[in-house]
């Protein structure tokens, strides 16, 4: 800070402490007169004592004293309070954390408000964007950059979880299991579901659980085109399921969604992310990574081979996708790459173990990280700049192998020096140069008598589809970290390596397996049993989970695209909405490459909304658009807020919130015409089905 | 019920006449921006809290002026900007006064400034938590209370003078800090 800048400062600081001495105030007074660096900072400074003074809970002896009588809850002047906090809801501009940075939901909106304005060709007054003045004065929407007349509909605490009994899909079985198609060796699946079945129900006796009621139509056809494709269903793919009556609907709802090609870019994108993070590195190319195992998810590839591909890849990053994974981790003598590959095919942490044992497991050693780290010692990167036909210059990177043998040292934590070869699961190189280290440990991986890979695939699996899997963490399994259902993992594994790591017969296995088709609500007599409070999970049943941004984006596409009745449109690209997520995201530095993702379950549904301007020019589009379907022009309102839920929850509004609507409306209506009012209402109400945390939750 | 029916039931409901609830609410919800504005138009704390009130009585009075859908803060600004003038006049006549120019500027600056309360709010909250524990301690304690530096010092057993330079030290951390924060926001902004 320079010395003018602290004269200013300190002038300031000293009017903040009403300590001017009148030579001083003088001088502050010529510095406001000519400097417009000491205004500003001036400005800066006294409103920055302006605001301690508000947080400190200070108020001032300010507001009339008939406003004091009224019953808004202001508080009489000169008590402790801070009126304002509320206006941290006003308006739809929602809370700006400054973590975040400036969230522009642009992507997602800009795009659907321009396809929205195509197709509806020359608006109308209810599909006009910004502030139109109407024959009769008023404007067709809340102005922004002010304080709004009426708070934001917060919809959490009316949120009404179907309890199914009433239903019409209760009597029947939920899930047939019986053979699904001809010609596939069913009896297996079959069995394999059962003894799941089983193997739950007698956890469920042990554990005095009493497992959920059968999940709702609508609860369960949500959560399975959620876990499936990354999305929530349409409103024609939800009515679609609900409205069918065959007894089989789940069963065969599970195996179009297994073959749905949304299913295996889902896959792809959780395994793109895990992979290399969603941070995006220099010279990464993610695009490619993300072709290739969507390539391999589509074509149920078996996932060992997809894992040994990413071991032993071997080229050119941008034409060969595998290797980005390990070009990704390759630094500082490949210590990420060999903590990378230990956590997600193994779900072994095992980065500490670079300098030290493992503090509780024994068996967990140092030199079981080095020897693994040896596996990449031949690994190299190689930069290679490209001329494209433009004449500019592409930097790409080739990874490769050179030959070369040896051992790898390390220092253990008592200074000495010590050596090893790559081993793996008792299989231990010579060491010799001509040895191909990274296919030698997918050899070894395929002949693990303990199939730690499988077992790591089946628990995260289990976890997706379940929201908890058999160990907490699910990446850090091991004899310190035993899981909660022992049995029930080994037949999983042993089932999954058999089937030859098919990762869609798993997938089918836990869809339909008895316990998913519960609901997750709570019972009285589970609330205990509740893995997020600490308690063993014992999947009496399926516990909700936040989405992750990926499906948060998805899903509000799918939301306003159903209300503005346009079709499914998968034109716009993966890019945008990795554009958008990357805004959540933070690398943190250190040996694992690892990130953060500031982007946790309530804070999301801030951050989302949090460049209100773009959803404020969304949602008047695409409830004019509703409000002008012809076959909306008889339904009266309480079926036009049916459809706003349905498109987001997927249920009928509860009675709860249908008064809030009626109640919003009526509100509205003192004020401006009863069309505009309706359209407020709705988009208001649109507003808070997409800020509810029974939205952002899969259940 | 058909929409043609909830029209004729909707028309029934009678106007407000008085400043209702949702008057009260929007001008509860903007005094920390007001008075935010007010501040450095004036010449002391004191002054801001006074030209505050003055302000709440003429939007009181005048509120069936107020044409709802249009943007109250701006219009509570209008009128405390005429207030700050009118206090000016009153009170400082026998000070050296800043010249309409320069209070021009600083009102603008004060305006544009008030614009991102939330964003400013956050980003002092993060600040504050970088604080070493003895400056938020400090800071706390000057600002939860009706307390001055003099009462600190008086508590703490320091010279008031070490206080006040240490609080003055302090906000100039936070300032900068702050002014970081923002730069950063803005810079993020597609």
């Amino acid at each position: 800070m320079t010395s003018d800048q602290n004269e200013i400062l300190d002038l300031a600081g000293m009017w903040c402490d009403e300590r001017l001495s009148e030579s001083s105030r003088t001088r502050l007074e010529h510095l406001l007169s000519t400097s417009d660096e000491a205004l500003n900072l001036f400005v800066d400074y006294v409103q920055l004592h302006g605001q301690l003074q508000w947080e400190g809970g200070w108020t001032p002896l300010s507001l009339p004293a008939e406003a004091v009588g009224t019953e808004s809850g202001v508080t009489v002047a000169g008590r402790r309070t801070d009126p304002v906090r509320q206006a941290r809801y006003s308006g739809r501009r929602a809370i700006s954390i400054a973590a975040a940075a400036i969230i522009s939901v642009t992507a997602v909106v800009v795009l659907v408000v321009s396809q929205l304005q195509l197709d509806q060709g020359a608006g109308t007054d209810h599909a006009a964007t910004g502030n139109e003045e109407h024959s009769d004065g008023s404007s067709d929407r809340l102005p922004d950059g002010g304080v709004e007349l009426l708070e934001p509909i917060r919809l959490d605490s009316l949120t009404a979880r179907n309890i199914p009994g009433d239903n019409d899909a209760a009597g029947e079985s939920a899930v047939a299991n019986g053979p699904v198609e001809e010609g596939v060796a069913l009896h297996d699946d079959a069995t394999v579901v059962a003894r799941i079945d089983e193997l739950l129900s007698q956890s469920w006796q042990e554990n005095s659980a009493s497992p959920s009621v059968v999940a709702s139509d609508e609860e369960w056809v949500r959560r399975a085109w959620l876990t499936f494709t990354g999305r929530i269903p349409t409103v024609a793919e939800a009515q679609e399921f609900i409205a069918s009556r065959s007894p089989r609907k789940r069963t065969e709802l599970v195996e179009r969604l297994l073959h749905n090609e949304q299913s295996a870019e889902s896959l792809a994108v959780i395994w793109t992310n895990l992979l290399i993070g969603r941070s995006g590195s220099r010279g990464i190319d993610a695009e490619a990574l993300f072709v290739f195992l969507e390539g391999q998810f589509r074509e149920n590839r078996p996932w060992n081979e997809t894992v040994n591909r990413l071991l032993a890849a071997e080229g050119r990053n941008d034409q060969v996708g595998e290797t980005n994974f390990l070009l990704a981790h390759l630094n500082n003598q490949a210590t990420p790459a060999t903590a990378v590959v230990a956590k997600l095919f193994f779900c072994e942490q095992v980065h500490c173990m670079q300098c030290h044992d493992h503090p509780t497991a024994s068996g967990l050693e140092q030199e079981q990280f080095w020897e693994l780290n040896a596996f990449f010692k031949q690994a190299v990167r190689e930069p290679i700049t490209l001329t494209l036909p433009d004449g500019t210059e592409k930097r790409v990177w080739r990874l490769t192998d050179a030959e070369r043998g040896g051992v790898t040292h390390f220092e253990t934590r008592n200074g000495q020096q010590r050596a090893v070869l790559p081993e793996f699961a008792g299989h231990r190189l010579t060491g010799a140069a001509s040895e191909d280290r990274r296919q030698a440990l997918t050899e070894f991986l395929d002949a693990d008598s303990e199939h730690r890979v499988a077992r790591a695939m089946v628990n995260r699996m289990w976890a997706h589809f379940f929201g908890a899997g058999f160990t907490s963490p699910i990446d850090d399994m091991g004899p310190h970290n035993p899981p909660t259902h022992p049995e029930l993992l080994e037949t999983l594994t042993t089932a999954f390596v058999e089937s030859d790591y098919d990762v869609r017969r798993l997938m089918r296995w836990i869809a339909m397996s008895d316990a998913w088709q519960r609901a997750s609500s709570v019972e009285e007599l589970n609330a205990d049993l509740d893995p997020r409070k600490g308690g063993m999970p014992v999947f009496d049943r399926v516990y909700s989970r936040f989405m992750t941004p990926e499906e948060v984006y998805e899903s509000i596409r799918v939301a306003v695209r159903s209300v503005g009745r346009q079709p499914l449109d998968s034109s716009i690209g993966s890019a945008h909405r990795r554009e958008w997520v990357g805004q959540f995201v933070r690398s943190l530095e250190n040996d694992e490459n690892e990130e953060t993702l500031t982007f946790e379950g309530d804070v999301s549904q801030a951050l989302l909304m949090m460049n209100g301007e773009e959803i404020e020019r969304a949602l008047p589009l695409c409830v004019g658009a509703m409000l002008q379907a012809p076959e909306n022009a008889r339904r009266s309102a309480g079926e036009l807020l049916t459809q706003l839920s349905l498109a987001t929850i997927a249920r009928e509004p509860s009675d709860a919130e249908e008064q809030v609507f009626r109640n919003r409306y009526r509100s509205l209506s003192s004020s401006m015409p009863l069309p505009e009012a309706l359209s407020l209402a709705l988009q208001d109400m649109l507003w808070g089905y997409l800020n509810s945390s029974e939205f952002i939750t899969v259940h | 019920m058909a929409q043609h029916e909830m029209t004729t039931e909707l028309d029934e409901c009678a106007r407000q006449d008085a400043p209702g609830e949702d008057f009260v609410r929007v001008l509860t919800q903007s005094q920390r921006a007001l008075y935010l504005f007010i501040l450095p138009l004036v010449s002391s704390p004191a002054d801001a809290e006074e030209v505050l009130q003055e302000t709440n009585v003429v939007i009181w009075n005048k509120w069936g002026q107020f044409e709802q859908g249009t943007n109250f803060l701006a219009w509570g600004r209008t009128i405390a900007r005429l207030e700050v003038f009118r206090f000016r006049r009153s009170r400082y006549h026998r000070m050296a006064l800043l010249g309409d120019d320069v209070m021009e500027r600083i009102a603008d600056r004060s305006e544009a400034s008030s614009e991102d309360l939330e964003q400013r709010r956050d980003a002092l909250s993060h600040c504050v938590g970088q604080l070493r524990e003895k400056d938020r301690e400090l800071i706390r304690q000057r600002y939860s209370g009706d307390v001055n530096g003099d009462q600190i010092a008086l508590q703490l057993g320091r010279p008031a003078n070490s206080v006040y330079q240490s609080i003055g030290r302090i906000r100039k951390t936070l300032l900068e800090c702050i002014r970081r924060r923002m730069a950063m926001s803005a810079g993020g902004v597609r």
